[in-house]
């Protein structure tokens, strides 16, 4: 399997603060990977990285490499960044209702996609592929909501342009940043569908960042998981999920609890999420994990095979015989 | 929001006036506007001048009729200049170099420091007087409040997710200004042009009065109102009218601007961008 996206020793810096750490990741093509973490541990600031999109004020450093495209696109400027977005790379923002442009017809902004990357020339071939897309991810009576705006649509539709737009010009990566957390529960579901089969369809690679553990495990096969910036554990999801090893995973997941999923909110891990450069120095889960020692006063190396399976935990969870 | 709409009702309707009397006075006028009819002098109200006449027996609603031209010529000219070139510097400032947009801003600072009336005296002292002279000044003066309404805007719409979105898709930032920033501010830039409207009939009228706008023999508001000023004893009317006109023409787009931001843009008050006034 080749790595689609290839990132190491990924940081976000805002002048001497650090907002990421050392995230290094790999998706394969057709592999489908998780980004689990409470809010405020780096989920968007790393997806924001890999695409380039940092906010201004915000400075990525280590490298991020993309398949084919020989540049490293930490340091990119935006004439080699623009046409790899939305052609070879692309994503899916949570908010629905903001991430489309108000003044502008649902059909031209999904045609936009497609003329800006030449898949069409003319206006009118790249509208009606629009159309024909829009049918594709399930929109009822596609013609009609080409000729849309944007607030003439549900949540749920929104999402699904949100999602054609992304998908229009067969991405090799999608990138999908809590796609269903502002959606109703009914909703969720067929967006989420969507998603898995768009990008089954194109054998594309999926990063999957969300706050729901179930949405993971049925999405899945790998899992990363983040806090205060950092991967602390990763791996399959099946052994993740049973088996954690970080002391922050296992928190994660007894606060979850996934066999009792009531509305997929991370129910409690005692204290807080300390704010971005707050955390503490050695493990950064330290002043919140109750099986924490002065050894954990000093950066946990990594302890596994390779960096998509392992975890950095001094004392780790043990394993049942 | 009922007292909104009529807000837009009344600054539509006496906007309308404005535009339908400059209209029609290209085809009617009630009596020739230059005719002098001496026995007509000051003469008042009655079926034949229904404002009266002036001091050389013109008369006045013919005058007034025709003078709106004046104003309204003035102003499309001097906004739509303005905004021509205000709102691409708006853009810039927001869009490009941080640096570069301070600097767009201090020079508007600069501009607006420098009324329209003191611009006109200064060009008028270098080129001589007439009309577009006032149209430049008050086109000049004008520029700033463009830019810095359009950067404003243009600002906030480059926080929301859509430009970022866009981004993620492959637009380059010329297509992201004129695809979703532009697009996103027009009714900013709207609102803008009818305030700013407001304001260059006020400086049209005030250039007139000093005699550095339109020449004698075009009628205009200020003028008319200059020409009133050594009969105000005898014939306060002859103020009255003109400045009437006046006060009406700027209540009305300044009542358009307030109508239309509400009905273009509701959410423009929680976005707080306020129209330079
Ligand atoms: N532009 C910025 N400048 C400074 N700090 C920022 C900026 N953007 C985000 N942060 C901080 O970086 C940290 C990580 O933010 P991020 O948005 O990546 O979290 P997240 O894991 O996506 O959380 P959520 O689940 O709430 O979306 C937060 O503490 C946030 O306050
Ligand atoms: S390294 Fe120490 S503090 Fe961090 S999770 Fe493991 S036991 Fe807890
Ligand atoms: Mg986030």
């Amino acid at each position: 399997m080749s790595a689609v996206l290839k990132a190491e020793g990924l940081g976000v810096h805002t002048g001497d603060l650090a907002l990421v750490q050392d995230v290094t990741l790999t998706v394969g093509r057709g592999e489908r990977v998780g980004l689990i973490g409470e809010s405020g541990s780096g989920k968007s600031l790393t997806a924001l990285a890999l695409m380039g999109l940092l906010p201004e004020g915000l400075h990525a450093t280590g490298s991020v490499r993309l398949d084919g495209s020989p540049a490293d696109l930490v340091g990119a400027d935006e004439d080699e960044l623009a046409p790899l977005r939305g052609k070879r790379m692309s994503m899916v923002f949570q908010e629905p209702m903001t991430a489309l442009n108000p003044t502008m017809r649902i059909g031209d902004q999904v045609a936009e996609g497609m003329l800006l990357h030449r898949a069409h020339r003319r206006r009118a071939a790249a509208r009606s592929a629009a159309v024909e897309l829009l049918d594709d991810v399930g929109l009822p009576s596609p013609a009609e909501a080409a000729r849309a705006y944007p607030h003439q649509l549900s949540g749920g539709q929104r999402q699904r342009v949100v999602a054609a737009i992304a998908l229009a010009n067969d991405p090799d990566l999608l990138i999908c940043d809590e796609p269903t957390t502002a959606l109703d529960v009914t909703v969720q579901a067929l967006v989420l569908d969507l998603i898995t089969r768009g990008v089954a369809a194109r054998d594309a690679a999926l990063l999957f960042i969300t706050h729901d553990l179930g949405v993971v495990a049925t999405v899945c096969d790998r899992v990363l998981v983040m806090y205060g910036g950092r991967i602390v554990e990763a791996g399959e999801v099946a052994q993740v999920f049973t088996r954690p090893r970080h002391r922050y995973t296992s928190g994660l997941l007894a606060a979850s609890d996934l066999a009792r999923t009531d509305d997929g909110r991370l129910l409690t891990i005692p204290g807080s999420v300390p704010q971005a450069g707050a955390f503490p120095a050695g493990c950064v889960f330290r002043n919140r994990c109750a099986a924490a020692t002065s050894a954990c006063e000093t950066l946990p190396s990594w302890v596994g095979p390779d960096p998509e399976h392992g975890h950095a935990c001094v004392h780790p969870v043990e394993v049942p015989a | 929001m009922r007292r909104r709409s009529g807000t837009l009702v009344i600054g539509g309707s006496l906007v309308a006036m404005v535009i339908l009397a400059a209209l029609v006075s290209f085809v009617w006028t009630p009596h020739d506007p230059g005719l002098v009819v001496p026995q007509d002098r000051l003469a008042g109200p009655s079926g034949k001048h229904w404002l009266g006449a002036d001091k050389l027996g013109r008369d006045e609603l013919s005058r007034l009729m025709v003078g709106a031209r004046t104003t309204l010529l003035v102003g499309i000219v001097s906004v739509g200049v303005a905004a021509l070139i205000g709102v691409p510097l708006g853009l810039v400032a927001a869009m490009t170099w941080r640096w570069l947009g301070e600097i767009l801003m201090r020079v508007s600072d600069f501009v607006l420091a420098f009324p329209a009336v003191l611009l006109a005296i200064m060009l008028t002292a270098i080129y001589g007087s007439g009309v577009v002279i006032a149209m430049i000044a008050i086109g000049i003066s004008t520029i700033p409040a463009f830019a810095r309404v359009v950067r404003s805007g243009a600002l906030q719409v480059m926080s929301t997710e859509y430009v970022v979105a866009a981004r993620a898709a492959g637009r380059r930032p010329v297509g992201i200004g004129l695809r979703h920033v532009l697009p996103n501010v027009t009714s900013l830039i709207i609102v803008q042009a009818s305030v700013s409207f407001a304001i260059a009939i006020l400086a049209e009228a005030a250039l007139s009065f000093l005699g550095l706008g339109a020449p004698p023999d075009v009628p205009s508001w200020g003028r008319m109102l200059q020409e009133s000023q050594s009969l105000l004893q005898q014939a306060p009317r002859l103020a009255i009218v003109p400045g009437v006109a006046i006060a009406l023409a700027v209540l009305g787009f300044n009542l358009l601007g307030d109508g239309l931001r509400d009905l273009l843009d509701p959410r423009l008050q929680q976005r707080r961008v306020e129209v330079q006034r």
